[in-house]
């Protein structure tokens, strides 16, 4: 597979989730993206039955998808110009769904989205207009080079590619940008209640104030309290707090 | 003023096909699509108040699987309309009504979930319609079948973002009368109870280890690094 | 062994599970008690390599889970279970995996199963070892992910429905 068609198939992956179910997932999706090279692979008439083994279950990580489509596409090259492969097309992408989407969800939803989020919502409360853009580019620009530099990896290593979650300890580097994230929650409770000119003690005041409930929500929370709930019972106690000491 | 309503209508059709089905490019956050429809309406400032007041609350809920979060897309976008009909009342009162209008997202952010989970119910039907174009070898058709799809995401982020804005019209119109009492304490103190609860929702999934020493770091370096900058 | 979880999921490791329910349980191992992933080297290796290096994972056979039941370096653990059939949890069960209550997770749509809940498709053996289970005293819930509802299966099974 040429250069182009690997970045074609990195671009066809933008739309494997159209039609996600609860039944099947993306397993139209994973048809609609191996299709256009199996196509090229076998003529009409012996295509049904490829695709029909291809039709059925498939979820995994969105962005590592075309990873995997990649290297199941090199086996079935292999397996068409009859060379010995290791595993079946179908039985690699068996295999190595979950654990891709384990490592990809890690990575990409527990670690890299809430790390960025934290830190354009510390621009956003410090008053940087662009905060939102600031998001949508560092999380975007990984996003993008897994997209694009996966399936070429995905082709040339075949099977191998497994080992890429390994080499690069990809459940270790989400666990660093999770750490990461909690050290900016950190800063975002701090830009809150930072306020200039009101004094040592009542700067002092606020922090407590915030610390703690930031503490209580957690506990709260942890014990399956609703989140509007804590919300609503947080505004009605600091408004009563307001109206006591502040206007009344 | 129609072209910035095709443009929001647009916007709420790509926000909401980049939540599951298209891209994911993430513009479906809200800080993100609150901002872009603030702009498009012409109340950027209070839309990216919105959407920072609610980026945090659900960021924690897994997007994968069958696991779906409360939909943040529609509420952020349904909200910012919202804002613009009902700001404009002075500094004051429009940090109420921005209070009001993220209790009303807080509330409705389960309708576009439960669309959500409709529309995906809905493409089930799609993929037996591909089994057939399977064994008819109608490759174009499977295909186009596939994309198809798409027209049941973006309809029920409409039909979420117009029950939003429902919802909250009735609501706010309901709590006009209290809005110059509610004005008269500190709201633009009350709305950072949003943030610090949805930090605290964050906190509470994000359970690393020696969490409490990461987070009070963070503060602590945070803080004296404002307190250096401000003098 | 104290088991905190103890869930059937026929994808066994993935996003769920390890974003999910190992925080919120407050996980440090996971044991994957599957015959066919225990013999395969390359499934193995591959659950392994996508587990962050403080937890520690275990991939055994039913013919192993008596002898790791009883290890002593597992008991001051909190484990999670993972099942991908009721069946292997019940097998489980009866060689001495005492686990107080079990997790539905996924169970993927097949032939003639039918569906129980959004990502539960079950069939008439998959209800008949739930129910076995059920009735040697194992409280059986259906939850993907914490933050969602727990819904209990009873024998008729009439909360489990839709």
């Amino acid at each position: 597979m040429t250069r182009g068609r690997l970045w074609r198939l990195g671009l066809r992956s933008l739309l494997i989730q159209c039609s996600w179910n609860f039944k099947q997932f993306q397993g139209l999706g994973w048809v609609y993206l191996l299709l256009p090279e199996l196509k090229r692979l076998y003529p009409d008439r012996t295509l049904r039955p490829i695709v029909q083994r291809y039709l059925g279950y498939f979820n995994s990580n969105v962005f590592l998808t075309p990873t995997i489509a990649a290297a199941v596409l090199s086996l079935e090259y292999q397996q068409r110009r009859e060379q010995p492969v290791p595993m079946s097309p179908q039985a690699f992408s068996e295999a190595v769904m979950a654990p891709f989407a384990a490592a990809g969800d890690a990575f990409f939803w527990g670690g890299l989205r809430p790390l960025c989020c934290t830190l354009a919502v510390v621009a956003g409360f410090l008053g940087y207009w662009w905060s939102p853009l600031l998001f949508l580019v560092l999380f975007n620009l990984p996003v993008f080079i897994v997209r694009l530099a996966g399936p070429w990896f995905g082709y040339h290593r075949g099977v191998m590619v497994v080992q890429l979650l390994q080499d690069y300890r990809i459940a270790d580097m989400a666990l660093v940008l999770k750490r990461m994230a909690v050290v900016v929650l950190g800063g975002i409770a701090a830009v809150l209640c930072h306020q200039p000119d009101v004094g040592v003690a009542f700067s002092l005041l606020i922090c407590l104030s915030l610390l703690l409930t930031v503490f209580m929500s957690v506990v709260l929370l942890r014990r399956g309290f609703p989140l509007y709930l804590v919300i609503i019972a947080l505004l009605l106690m600091a408004g009563g707090i307001d109206y006591t000491f502040f206007i009344g | 003023m129609a072209v910035e309503w095709i443009g929001l209508v647009l916007l709420i059709i790509f926000c909401s096909l980049d939540r599951t089905a298209v891209g994911q490019f993430q513009l479906g956050r809200p800080l993100v699509c609150a901002s872009a429809a603030g702009y498009l309406l012409g109340v950027f400032p209070l839309a990216l108040q919105l959407g920072l007041m609610i980026e945090l609350l659900w960021l924690m809920r897994v997007p994968v699987g069958a696991a779906i979060a409360p939909d943040d897309t529609s509420v952020s976008i349904g909200g910012v309309v919202l804002l613009w009909a009902f700001s404009g009342g002075g500094a004051s009162q429009d940090m109420v009504v921005l209070i009001l209008v993220a209790l009303v997202c807080l509330v409705t952010a389960e309708i576009g979930k439960l669309l959500d989970i409709h529309a995906r119910h809905r493409n089930e039907e799609r993929f037996q319609q591909a089994v057939s174009h399977l064994a008819d070898q109608c490759w174009q058709q499977l295909e186009r079948n596939h994309l198809r799809c798409t027209v049941s995401f973006a309809l029920s982020g409409l039909v979420s973002v117009t029950a939003v804005v429902a919802i909250g019209w009735i609501i706010l119109l309901a709590s006009r009368p209290f809005w110059d009492v509610l004005s008269l304490g500190h709201p633009e103190i009350l709305k950072l109870i949003f943030p610090v609860v949805g930090v605290a929702a964050m906190l509470a999934v994000l359970q690393v280890r020696r969490t409490i020493g990461l987070f009070v770091g963070g503060f602590l370096l945070t803080y004296s690094f404002l307190c250096v900058v401000n003098g | 062994m104290a088991i905190v979880l103890a869930r059937v999921d026929n994808r066994l490791i993935h996003g769920q599970v390890l974003e999910a329910w190992v925080p919120f349980v407050q996980a440090d191992c996971l044991v994957v008690v599957d015959d066919v992933v225990a013999q395969d080297p390359f499934r193995k290796h591959l659950m392994i390599a996508v587990v962050p290096g403080e937890l520690t994972v275990e991939v055994c056979s039913h013919a192993e889970v008596a002898q790791l039941c009883h290890n002593s370096a597992m008991m001051a653990k909190n484990v999670i279970v993972l099942f991908s059939t009721p069946h292997d949890a019940l097998q489980a069960f009866r060689d001495g995996m005492h686990f107080p209550s079990l997790n539905l997770g996924n169970m993927h749509a097949e032939e003639g199963k039918r569906c129980i809940s959004r990502t539960l498709f079950i069939d008439v053996n998959d209800q008949e070892n739930l129910n076995t289970l059920s009735g040697l005293g194992v409280t059986i819930s259906a939850q993907c992910i914490p933050s969602d509802r727990a819904l209990l299966w009873d024998c008729q099974d009439e909360e489990l429905k839709g």
